[in-house]
């Protein structure tokens, strides 16, 4: 019996551990007053070549895992002297090398991946210039910041300024 | 075994021999034109045929079929950014050139795969980035030698034009030289964001350089309500490599409550153990 027991923790462990290999992740703040949620799925470096091996440059990338990243604006904001109206949109990133990336707020926020994506669907395409730095950052981040967004996966940072 | 030897010799010798270059002038010469559009680079690779009597087009280059726009080699043109050339925007990079000629107008096509000689052994529809119709023009005179050009610039723009015999075609192209200005114009006047400071200490504080002034831009990039917990964490090791132990523990703290929050176990994991270890002294 006891064995049985053992084996029942040792399934719910490993399911646990499984289901999160890249776990979802819910992270809220305020820009004025603007609150801001964002949505992901935090995938893990794991030693691996992310930025044009793992995701692919000149590619739309979902900028999480799983299901696409989604931004939910309960006001209207100003990004890269655009209106977006208040609402809930998908977020993507297209990554390059050695070149600006482009970031992208698009209609359809519920499709898994970028499988679905379609650009005609894109309320906002901006070039974005991101940081590198030496240290490595394991698990992706979003945080909402008094200015904006920021993200950091592997060596990369970008900073999405919205007002 | 030596007459073995001495045969080889031999044949190793005659086989360099034969390898030798021997240089002559080439029927249709190699040229290469660089031209700044505005800001960005344009570099066209090709080899000029010359008429050399021939009737050219309709006869020894035919109407209606695809030509490798030059000689030998595919002809190649390379854009330092993206541009746009008919309507389709070509991504920056380098493509072949070929061409349909016809009487009165030409196709000009750019095939994203530039490494083939002459024509592809199999042209591939998908490869092809962009499709552009020209009229022709005609010349007064015969032009000698097959000549690609770039002509009518401006900031925005200019023509690729192909001259030879009697036949002139111009396909305008636009560059994005008012893009890149304002997006550097704007990128400059609004002055450093908070990454631009974090990547400059953290260049500082990996390089050894001075870390007062990595620890002065750290507090510039984490002077928010809600700072990154990356940001905190690379403050509180500047901090402590300054000798700054509590700074850093207070710092590394908050990095830690903000990592938390974030769910990032690989920093709640580091804070952890850097406090612990700055605890000690």
């Amino acid at each position: 019996m006891k064995k049985i027991k053992l084996t029942f923790v040792f399934l719910f462990v490993a399911t646990l551990m499984f289901a999160q290999k890249s776990p979802r992740q819910q992270v809220t703040g305020k820009v004025g007053e603007t609150t801001i949620d964002i949505d992901y799925s935090a995938p893990s470096v794991k030693g691996r070549t992310v930025w044009g091996g793992l995701e692919k440059y000149g590619e739309v990338w979902r900028a999480g895992a799983d299901s696409n990243t989604t931004f939910s604006f309960d006001k209207d904001v100003i990004i890269g002297g655009a209106t977006i109206p208040a609402g809930k949109y998908g977020f993507f990133m297209i990554p390059n090398e050695d070149d600006d990336w482009v970031i992208i707020l698009n209609k359809k926020n519920d499709g898994w991946g970028a499988y679905s994506y379609n650009q005609e669907e894109d309320i906002l395409r901006m070039i974005i210039n991101p940081k590198f730095v030496k240290e490595n950052m394991e698990i992706l981040s979003y945080v909402v910041v008094e200015n904006g967004i920021e993200f950091g996966w592997e060596k990369a940072h970008v900073f999405i300024p919205i007002k | 075994m030596l007459k073995k030897i001495s045969l080889f010799l031999i044949l190793v010798g005659l086989i360099s021999t034969t390898n030798a270059q021997i240089k002559t002038p080439q029927p249709s010469p190699a040229s290469k034109l660089e031209q700044v559009v505005g800001l960005t680079n344009v570099t066209i690779e090709y080899s000029r045929p010359a008429m050399r009597g021939r009737t050219i087009f309709g006869d020894l280059v035919p109407f209606g079929k695809v030509w490798r726009t030059g000689a030998n080699a595919n002809t190649k043109i390379t854009f330092s950014d993206n541009i746009t050339v008919g309507g389709t925007e070509l991504k920056k990079g380098t493509y072949a050139i070929y061409t349909i000629p016809n009487n009165d107008s030409w196709d000009v096509i750019f095939y994203t795969d530039s490494n083939n000689w002459g024509n592809p052994q199999k042209w591939d529809e998908s490869k092809v980035a962009a499709k552009v119709s020209a009229k022709t023009e005609e010349v007064p005179f015969n032009v000698e030698s097959f000549t690609i050009d770039i002509n009518g610039m401006s900031n925005d723009g200019g023509q690729l034009e192909f001259i030879w015999e009697n036949t002139w075609v111009g396909v305008p192209f636009e560059v994005p030289t008012d893009a890149i200005s304002s997006k550097s114009i704007e990128a400059t006047m609004a002055g450093p964001s908070g990454n631009d400071y974090f990547q400059a200490a953290s260049y500082y504080h990996d390089a050894g350089k001075d870390l007062n002034k990595a620890l002065e831009w750290m507090k510039k990039a984490t002077a928010g309500d809600n700072p990154p917990f990356w940001y905190l964490r690379r403050m509180s090791l500047i901090q402590a490599d300054l000798g700054n132990v509590s700074g850093a523990i207070a710092t590394a703290k908050k990095s830690l409550a903000a990592a938390e929050k974030a769910n990032n176990a690989d920093y709640v994991k580091m804070n952890k153990e850097s406090i612990q270890k700055w605890m000690k002294k």
